[in-house]
Parts: structure tokens; C-alpha cells; sequence
């Protein structure tokens, strides 16, 4: 464990606990302080497995900056279910994890959504939310078309091609939640395709018409987006913006706010799973 | 004008703000602004996703292109002008289907019409929607010529059923008081006052937007925002650059035109005005345009007493030698328009009332710099230092460039056992402070015209005002002949301006 510098906007608390990703993410770490002058508060666990979450707990809280906001940055391999998260979570003001770290499967995301529905704070950023921007960006874009956005309320099915489940959860609940979807009303196809934390292929069909956003196959900063059947459209192409793990955790910092939009997505997302069981 | 509901999808999102679909004309499409500033901005607001989905780009200009060779004219610019990701792949393949010409004389009727024709198939090709913006980006002189034949093929707003119409104006908006009026005359036949955007880019500059955030979302420094703690007020803009290839346009207009009458006075108003009741656009410009009102015009028999101007001689700017303005190309080699101009202002109003604006511009000056300097008075009573300490006043100064931020200047006591004071400063940078670099002021300004937001452009009747303000000025330059040069390039500017005030900022 370690504290390092002196102290501005914030005390960023970061714990970690696989030792091969601990040297990176404590240079990425110092890296995002010095940029935003914040105390950094380094919880690396693989250093000294024996202290208990309370020690940890009194380590923390002993190094936060009275007055200024605190952010937990989780990035342990469990999430909910570690008595460490727990311990640190209940001393900072606000929470940033990443729902598909480590394998990528859907347990994190059940576990969030599990633990914010018993009443706990919202005040959450999650890194698999944030890394659906500028999907979600292109396919709200579709339907800035006037004469396309009738469309958005006939969506009878939704395909999600992706390299982890908890991307799709979340598009579909944002989707769901905007929408005010009924149970069963749509129906979807979740696809596991590629490489963890990122989106492949999502196409959104109405009645007459499929709109389809799909990354280039030779390009993976590309997005192409194609509306074809009864509102065909010419092909476009937008750029994906920077989602690698660093940037989404600095926006996450910088507006540690938990929106309105991501409860009800956070909402949508357990009723979609609820009915998955 | 159409209008339609909410996307139910864009809501929360970052980019809400996203404007309609919409085709821009760019008329002068094939000179320096466009290639340097504007395409450049657009296609950073196509990467960043700010650009609506259905968009389209029409360059009307004298060159002659046909489309394919205004796309090659427009990637090669980009290569040479972008300042994000340089125009490759599909992503360039992709804006390039967005973007088409009119080869045109601008009193020809029928190359209106053509463009005409042009914006209804974008309306179907592209689906833009019937949304049209106007950038006027030619020399002055061609305004009143292309607003007029805009009417002429029915490309105004009346005629336009199917959506918006709007026209974005650039600086600057006549050449003195009666020049503007004619021009607005023009603009009105064909334009309402909600669908005209007179570009001044220093508004679009991040450290000008925050000096509102700086006096109306903190709380300390309001209650001294006035007369009672104020002594004076700085604002600069130095340049170190000649005319730069730009003498022909400079030597017809000078600094007071250039500068003065524009950039510098609407950072006054922004410094002086009262606090909006509302952030909306009409509610902060309603304050802006009190300022000038409150603004005496100078009777001609003051002018020697409030403004000075000059022009410099050879010198040396970063340690290179430089030509006298008269030997700049395209200049009158007895030009008499002057490079630097300096303007006391008075701001008549029961919170400003007494307080000096000190207002200065010019080229070829020691040190490039643009700022806000708020000089606070002196203390009271002297408890502190030797009496051989000099203890100065406060100064808050908001940074605009080079430098983008915010400082205060204070008094604290030097370490040790004698109570010596000493002047430090209080730093704050846009850059290390947010992490992030401004955006550049057109990106912020052409956004902003896509999606209707005129807070950030000026208003006619401000414009109106303050061309009211220096036409005493310029009328009273007019009829003296000047001692030019008077001061030397790289220099702090002609000595006259110490005279209207002796505490100028150092450049």
C-alpha cells in the first residue's frame, strides 16, 4: 500500500488485487493524479494479502483529503461479493468499477444491480455503461431523421453482437427504459462475439426497415451504419471515440454524478436479466 | 419551419446538443478562412460526432471546382490545416459524400439558383431537412451584393417552407457607423434578427466564457465587482505580428476597426455587465448591449484626451528584424492608419461610475497577449511591511492567450523575522487545471450557429452601439494627420499611450 503526493481536487482511491495487472494500473493511476491533481491512495492488495478489510478501511480513511470528493476506483477481480469492496466503498463518496473486468462475464453486473436495488447509494460510474456512448450516440442518430423517428416505436427486435454480456444489458436497458419497452414486447438476440469490452454489430428492426451499426471489419475505430429495407438510406461511417479503459475512468472521475438515465437503464437491465433466469 | 419531437434516445446524452440535419454554404469557400479555421472546425466536428448524421457542405466561391475537385481541394487543405485527425480512410471517404460546389459570380442570379437547386437535393439525398446555414465568409464588400441575390433565388428564409434559415456574418460588420447601418438594412430585407449570427471568434474562446463563470458561479468576487474596490480595468490584445500578408484589407481598417471596436469592447462588456436573469441568449445580451449603453460617446474636442493610437517602424520581434508597416506589401507607403490604438472608456452606471477601462490593441508589440486585467485599490491603512516595501494592489487577470487561465496577484509576508511583504501570484491554467485543451473558438461558434444558440454572437444593437462609441474616434484620426511611425516594432507601443495611462501591464 502506498501514498503518494500532496493533494488538490480530490483523493483517488484505487484497489487492485491481481498482481499482474498492479504495476499498470498504478502508472495509469499516478498518471490521471498528476493530470488532475489528486492524491492518489493506492490499495494494492497482492502487497500484503493478510490485512483484513478493515485495516484496509483505516488505511484509506486515514489518507482522504477532508473537505474535497473521494472516488473508489475498484478493479478487483470480485466485485460485490469482496469484503474489501464493502469496507472501502463505506469511507469514499463515490464508486467507479467496471462491470466486465477480468473475464467479462455477467455475475458483476448481477451483483451491482443487486446491490443498489437493497437501497444502497447511487452515486456508481460504471466503465461498461460508460463504453456504450458512442453507440449509443450513432444509434440515437438514426432517428434525429425526421422522417425516421416515428420508426423508434415500432422496434420489434434487437440484435447485440459482443464480446461480453454486460455491454448488452446495458444497451438493452437503455434502449429499453427510453423506449419504455413492456415485457416481451421486443425481442433480442445477444451474440457473443470477439474480444471482451467491445461492441460488434447492433441492428434495430421495425417493421419495414433494419438500422444497423457494425464496426469495419479492418478498421476497429470504425462504425458503419446502414438503414435498409422501406427507409433505406445510403451507408455512413462515424468514428468510434476513445473507449480504452483510461479515458473512460477519467470521465468517470470528473463526473462522478450517477445520471437519471443510467438509473433507469441500471432498472431496465435487471428486469431484462430477471427475465433471462 | 418544421417541427418535430424530441428523440427520446438523445436524452442524457453528451452530445444533446447535437444540431438538426442541415446543409452549410460557405460563400468565399476558397479563401484563407475557410481553409485555415472553418473547414478545419468542421471536420473536428465531424470526428467528434457533433455533426448531425444528415449533414452537407456546399462551397460557393469564384475558383473554379467542379464537386470532385472542391473534395481534393478541401482534403488537401486538411492535410496541410487540420488539427485533429487528418483526412484518410473512410471516415474521410464518408464526409467527403457530404461535400459539393458552386464555381460562382457572386452578382450572377443564376449561380444562386444552381445553389438552389443544389440545397433541394441535398434536402432529398442527404435529408438535411430544408435547414440551411449561411456562412459569409468573403471579404466585407460582397455582403450586402450576396444577401441581396439570396433573396433574388429564393434562398431566404421566407421561402424556405420546409425548415430553418440562418446566416452567420463575419467581422466585421461595416466599416464605420454608417456602413453598418446600410448593411444592416440589407441584412433585415431578408433576415430576422434571430436568424443572423455576426461571428466575433474571441467570444468563442474558452477563458472569454468563463469570465461569466468566473463572476457569476463563485461568490467572492462579486461583492468587490464594482467601483468601491475597482481601480481600473486593463484589456489587451498585442500582437507580435505584422499585417502578414493582409495589408490591403489592414491598411482600409486598422486597430480600432480591426480590434477595438469588435474582440476588445465585447470582453468589456463581459466584464462590466450585471449579472443576466437568466443564461438564456437574449437575457445576456440585454446586459452586454447596457453596457454600451452606458457608454458615452466622446465629443470630438475629448478624443485627444482618451485615445491614442500609433503605427510602428522597423525593429526587432523575437529577435528577428522586421519591417516598418509602410513597407509591409500591399500598404500605402504613406499610410497614416494606425497599428495600435489605446481607449479610455468610462462605463456610466452606478456600479462603474469613475472606474477607467483601459482598452488597448496593436501588431508588432513586444509580447503576444490578450487579457483581462482587474486592478483592485489600494488598502486603507498600511499595517504590514517596511515602510520601504512597496505593497501593490491586487490584480485578478483573466488569461486568454497564449496563456488560458486565470491569476491574482497578492500581497504575503516573506519568511523570516522581519515583517517584509512581498506581491505573489495565484495561477490557475485551463490546460493543467482540467486536463484538457480548449477546444478553438469556430468549432465552439459554428456548433453553436447548427444548433440556433446566439449567445455567443453579437446583436445589432450592440454592434450598432458600439461603432457609436469610436466613430468620434475614427472621425477625429481622420482629420489630423498623425506623426506615424511612432513606435518600434517589438516595442510596448507608442509612448502617447503612457500618457493616457502609466500603468500599463508590461508586455
Amino acid at each position: 500500500m502506498s501514498n503518494e503526493a500532496t493533494a488538490a481536487t480530490m483523493t483517488f482511491v484505487v484497489y487492485v488485487d491481481d498482481a499482474s495487472i498492479a504495476r499498470e494500473a498504478a502508472e495509469r493511476s499516478q498518471a490521471l493524479v498528476e493530470k488532475h491533481r489528486a492524491r492518489l491512495v493506492l490499495v494494492d492488495a497482492t502487497e500484503d494479502p493478510s490485512l483484513s478489510p478493515e485495516d484496509r478501511q483505516a488505511f484509506v480513511r486515514e489518507r482522504l483529503v477532508p473537505g474535497i470528493p473521494s472516488v473508489l476506483f475498484w478493479a478487483g477481480k470480485e466485485s460485490i461479493g469482496d469484503p474489501n469492496f464493502l469496507a472501502l466503498n463505506a469511507v469514499v463518496d463515490s464508486l467507479v468499477l467496471d462491470s466486465s473486468r477480468g473475464s467479462g462475464g455477467i455475475e458483476a453486473l448481477r451483483q451491482l444491480i443487486e446491490y443498489f436495488s437493497q437501497g444502497r447509494r447511487y452515486k456508481v460510474q460504471d466503465l461498461a455503461y460508460l463504453r456504450l456512448a458512442p453507440w449509443q450516440e450513432m444509434i440515437a442518430g438514426f432517428f434525429d431523421d425526421p422522417e425516421l423517428a416515428g420508426d423508434l416505436r415500432t422496434i420489434e427486435r434487437v440484435s447485440i453482437a459482443a464480446g461480453s454480456p454486460a455491454e448488452q444489458y446495458y444497451l438493452l436497458g437503455w434502449l429499453a427504459s427510453r423506449l419504455q419497452w413492456k415485457p416481451g414486447s421486443v425481442t433480442y438476440t445477444l451474440g457473443s462475439r470477439g474480444k471482451p469490452r467491445r461492441i460488434y454489430d447492433v441492428a434495430l428492426t421495425s417493421a419495414g426497415t433494419t438500422y444497423r451499426a457494425a464496426l469495419q471489419n479492418d478498421d476497429e475505430r470504425i462504425v458503419c451504419l446502414t438503414v435498409e429495407g422501406a427507409h433505406a438510406r445510403e451507408m455512413h461511417c462515424d468514428t468510434l471515440h476513445d473507449i480504452s479503459v483510461v479515458a473512460l475512468a477519467e470521465q468517470a472521475i470528473l463526473q462522478p454524478q450517477t445520471s437519471d438515465v443510467y438509473r433507469a437503464t441500471l432498472e431496465a437491465a435487471r428486469a431484462i436479466l430477471e427475465r433471462t433466469q | 419551419m418544421t417541427a418535430t419531437a424530441p428523440n427520446p434516445l438523445r436524452e442524457g446524452l453528451e452530445s444533446q446538443r447535437i444540431s438538426d440535419p442541415c446543409t452549410i454554404v460557405f460563400f468565399g469557400a476558397s479563401g484563407d478562412l475557410f481553409k485555415r479555421m472553418l473547414l478545419p472546425s468542421i471536420y473536428e466536428l465531424r470526428q467528434k460526432g457533433t455533426l448531425p448524421t444528415n449533414f452537407g457542405l456546399i462551397g460557393f466561391a469564384r475558383s473554379q471546382y467542379d464537386d470532385d475537385g472542391f473534395r481534393n481541394y478541401c482534403k488537401e487543405q486538411l492535410e496541410q490545416f487540420a488539427y485533429g485527425t487528418k483526412p484518410e480512410g473512410a471516415m474521410w471517404d464518408d464526409f467527403a459524400k457530404s461535400i459539393r460546389y458552386v464555381t460562382a459570380d457572386f452578382g450572377d442570379t443564376s449561380h444562386f439558383e444552381q445553389l438552389k437547386s443544389m440545397l433541394d437535393e441535398n434536402d432529398a439525398n442527404l435529408k438535411t431537412g430544408g435547414n440551411r446555414l449561411y456562412y459569409l465568409s468573403t471579404p466585407p464588400s460582397v455582403f450586402p451584393g450576396i444577401i441581396d441575390q439570396i433573396q433574388k433565388a429564393g434562398l431566404d428564409p421566407r421561402s424556405n417552407t420546409k425548415g430553418w434559415t440562418r446566416v452567420v456574418v463575419e467581422k466585421p460588420f461595416g466599416t464605420d457607423l454608417a456602413s453598418a447601418r446600410a448593411l444592416q438594412t440589407e441584412v433585415e430585407k431578408v433576415f430576422d434578427e434571430s436568424q443572423v449570427y455576426r461571428i466575433d471568434h474571441y467570444l468563442g474562446k474558452e477563458p472569454v466564457q468563463d469570465i461569466m463563470a468566473l463572476r457569476f458561479a463563485n461568490v467572492i468576487f462579486e461583492p468587490i465587482w464594482n467601483r468601491n474596490y475597482v481601480a481600473s480595468v486593463q484589456i489587451t490584445a498585442a500582437e507580435t505580428l505584422g499585417v502578414e500578408g493582409r495589408g490591403g484589407y489592414y491598411d482600409s481598417a486598422g486597430a480600432l476597426r480591426d480590434m477595438i471596436q469588435n474582440h476588445v469592447m465585447n470582453l468589456l462588456a463581459l466584464v462590466a455587465m450585471e449579472p443576466p436573469a437568466t443564461a438564456d441568449a437574449d437575457a445576456i445580451r440585454n446586459e452586454k448591449f447596457k453596457v454600451f449603453a452606458s457608454i458615452a460617446a466622446p465629443s470630438l474636442a475629448d478624443v485627444p484626451k482618451m485615445a491614442v493610437r500609433g503605427q510602428y517602424d522597423a525593429g526587432i520581434v523575437d529577435g528577428k528584424p522586421v519591417v516598418a508597416y509602410r513597407a509591409e506589401p500591399d500598404v500605402d507607403p504613406h499610410s497614416n492608419m494606425e497599428t495600435y490604438a489605446a481607449v479610455k472608456l468610462f462605463v456610466e452606471n452606478w456600479r462603474w461610475a469613475g472606474v477607467p477601462f483601459y482598452l488597448r490593441s496593436g501588431k508588432r508589440l513586444a509580447r503576444k497577449v490578450s487579457e483581462i486585467a482587474v486592478t483592485f485599490k489600494n488598502i486603507p491603512h498600511r499595517l504590514y511591511g517596511e515602510n520601504t516595501d512597496a505593497i501593490d494592489p491586487n490584480v485578478l487577470v483573466v488569461k486568454i492567450q497564449p496563456d488560458e487561465g486565470v491569476s491574482l496577484r497578492f500581497e504575503a509576508k516573506v519568511p523570516g523575522q522581519k515583517s517584509h511583504i512581498r506581491t505573489v501570484s495565484m495561477d490557475f491554467n485551463y490546460g493543467t487545471g482540467f486536463g484538457v485543451q480548449s477546444p478553438p473558438a469556430y468549432e465552439r461558434l459554428i456548433a453553436d450557429a447548427m444548433r440556433g444558440d446566439q449567445t455567443l454572437f453579437t446583436r445589432w444593437d450592440a454592434v450598432q452601439r458600439a461603432w457609436e462609441i469610436v466613430s468620434p474616434i475614427l472621425q477625429s484620426w481622420q482629420n489630423a494627420t498623425p506623426t506615424f511611425p511612432n513606435y518600434g516594432a517589438g516595442s510596448q507601443g507608442p509612448h502617447g499611450a503612457t500618457q493616457l495611462f502609466e500603468d500599463w501591464r508590461t508586455l
